[in-house]
């Protein structure tokens, strides 16, 4: 093993990187634009989110608060009231889904209509259930309360796309490159001197993992910038 | 002079093919080498195997009387006959990269100089002309201060002038003592270059000797040229020995008067007619009927 020989293979791959345009392009603006894509195209927040038809009610001027349904049911969170004139209207949405539950409203009887084949019917039928509950029959709960935040889409994905950036990079960067030099002739023109193939296998990787580095922080700096990424 | 390398017996065969059979020869030091012959002769096949680029299948090589060693690599320049260098480095950087490999290297300023490289030093190595990428390879070539250099067709593709040029650098190199051994498919390029000439034909050497001991052993005399046009019907009458090339008449002869008597005597138009000596090309023909760029 011959150190400066290696140095120089090292040396030689590193500088091949840089001058090459589409090399640069793909360690560095490709897991940009990934990224940035996806955080587009996934980076809306998404709760779960209840739908609750109400009728008859003028769409228009429909304010929750002038209706007889339950006021804590009407304040529970991730509910979302839509007015509709006619219960045809309401029973329509509802059969597809649409709607997750149907209330009429200055019902005595509290009549609402539920699609039973619909997991979000169901849980909204028993949160409107319980509502009319009086607190002294709820059964004892304890709640406990954790300080935490969202880990986002995009969060998940930036390992992902780093981790794949350089399983492309190194199969790109060490194994198609030797198998062009290869057929170009490059290593039969390096097979005749001094440098053995040890040595040029172990400049190679060296580069390729210090390149890697390389890109991983530039990449990274640069989407923490832009993305904000939550680490650990 | 002393023999530098010793081939004995070398056998190299792929699947079906035979490419070099049973040859052997010697390359004293200080001396230029020549194997010529026509593509697919074998030539390049033979020269890498000593170059240890590939194995051969059975034969000894010798160099400085003893197998080749890890040193070999460091004592020989090799230009090859096509080759891809490193990408996206200039011609100085590539040199500094090749000469990082070895122990005792040539002075890049000496290269310079000796192959003219100033005016594309700092280009990239991919950007050259085909000339400029000659010198630039024969240079790489010479980074180690090789004792024994491997040129392989270093002049095809040439213009006239960049060739002229090329032998003159050879001429240079061998002047500082250099052994070569040099392929070639071009006659007067080993004719002018080397002491030495083997002609290879389907991977065995037909002829060795110097050009003037192989035009002696194999022509002799002098060789008429005439246009084929100025034989009207006659040209089977024509007793001389003869053969016919591209649209010429070339009679080999010892005696020029008795040729021009039969001529004159058969009414040929003399006009256009040349004479000249007998040269490597004569010899590949007489030995093989067949013409060294077929």
């Amino acid at each position: 093993m011959n150190f400066k020989r290696l140095w120089t293979i090292f040396k030689t791959r590193n500088r091949e990187f840089f001058r090459d345009r589409s090399a640069f392009g793909w360690n560095f603006l490709f897991p940009f634009l990934i990224i940035g894509g996806f955080a587009i195209i996934f980076g809306g927040r998404e709760y779960t989110e209840y739908k609750i038809g109400v009728f008859p009610c003028e769409p228009g001027t429909f304010n929750i608060e002038e209706t007889d349904i339950p006021a804590l049911f009407q304040k529970t969170r991730y509910m979302k009231f839509i007015a509709f004139q006619t219960a045809e209207q309401g029973l329509e949405k509802l059969k597809h889904h649409k709607i997750d539950f149907l209330i009429k409203n200055g019902s005595p009887t509290n009549e609402y209509w539920v699609s039973d084949s619909s997991p979000k019917g169901y849980i909204v039928e028993k949160i409107y259930n319980s509502s009319f509950m009086p607190q002294s029959k709820k059964e004892n709960t304890n709640k406990k309360n954790i300080q935490g935040s969202e880990i986002r889409y995009i969060d998940w994905l930036f390992p992902g796309i780093l981790a794949m950036n350089m399983m492309f990079s190194a199969l790109w960067g060490v194994g198609f490159i030797i198998v062009r030099y290869r057929k170009n002739g490059v290593l039969k023109r390096l097979k005749v001197t001094p440098l053995t193939a040890f040595e040029y296998l172990s400049a190679q990787l060296l580069s390729r993992i210090y390149v890697l580095m390389f890109s991983l922080v530039i990449v990274w700096i640069g989407c923490d910038l832009v993305f904000s990424f939550k680490v650990g | 002079m002393p023999a530098i390398l010793e081939v004995k017996n070398l056998v190299k065969k792929y699947a079906t093919i035979t490419a070099v059979n049973d040859v052997s020869f010697t390359v004293e030091q200080g001396a230029c080498f020549a194997l010529l012959g026509p593509n697919g002769a074998g030539k390049t096949t033979t020269i890498e195997v000593i170059e240890d680029v590939i194995s051969a299948t059975s034969g000894t090589i010798e160099y400085k009387g003893k197998p080749r060693s890890a040193s070999f690599k460091d004592e020989i320049g090799i230009q090859f006959q096509e080759t891809s260098l490193l990408s996206f480095l200039t011609v100085r950087e590539t040199i500094e990269t090749f000469q990082s490999f070895y122990q005792k290297t040539t002075s890049l300023q000496e290269l310079t100089d000796l192959f003219n490289l100033e005016e594309f030093l700092d280009q990239g190595n991919d950007k050259l002309s085909g000339g400029q990428r000659q010198r630039f390879l024969m240079a790489l070539a010479l980074a180690n201060q090789p004792e024994f250099l491997f040129l392989d067709e270093p002049s095809t593709g040439l213009d006239p002038q960049a060739r002229r040029n090329l032998w003159n650098i050879v001429q240079q190199i061998k002047s500082k003592g250099k052994t070569i051994i040099l392929t070639t498919h071009y006659m007067e390029e080993a004719q002018y270059l080397c002491d030495e000439i083997a002609i290879m034909d389907n991977g065995v050497i037909i002829a060795q000797g110097t050009s003037e001991e192989l035009i002696k052993e194999y022509c002799g005399g002098i060789t008429v040229v005439i246009p084929k046009k100025s034989f009207s019907l006659s040209l089977n009458n024509l007793s001389m020995k003869y053969r016919e090339i591209q649209g010429r008449i070339e009679i080999q002869t010892n005696s020029i008067n008795e040729c021009l008597d039969q001529l004159l005597f058969l009414d040929i138009d003399l006009t256009d007619m040349t004479v000249r000596s007998p040269n490597l090309e004569d010899v590949f023909l007489n030995l093989t009927g067949k013409q060294l760029r077929e």
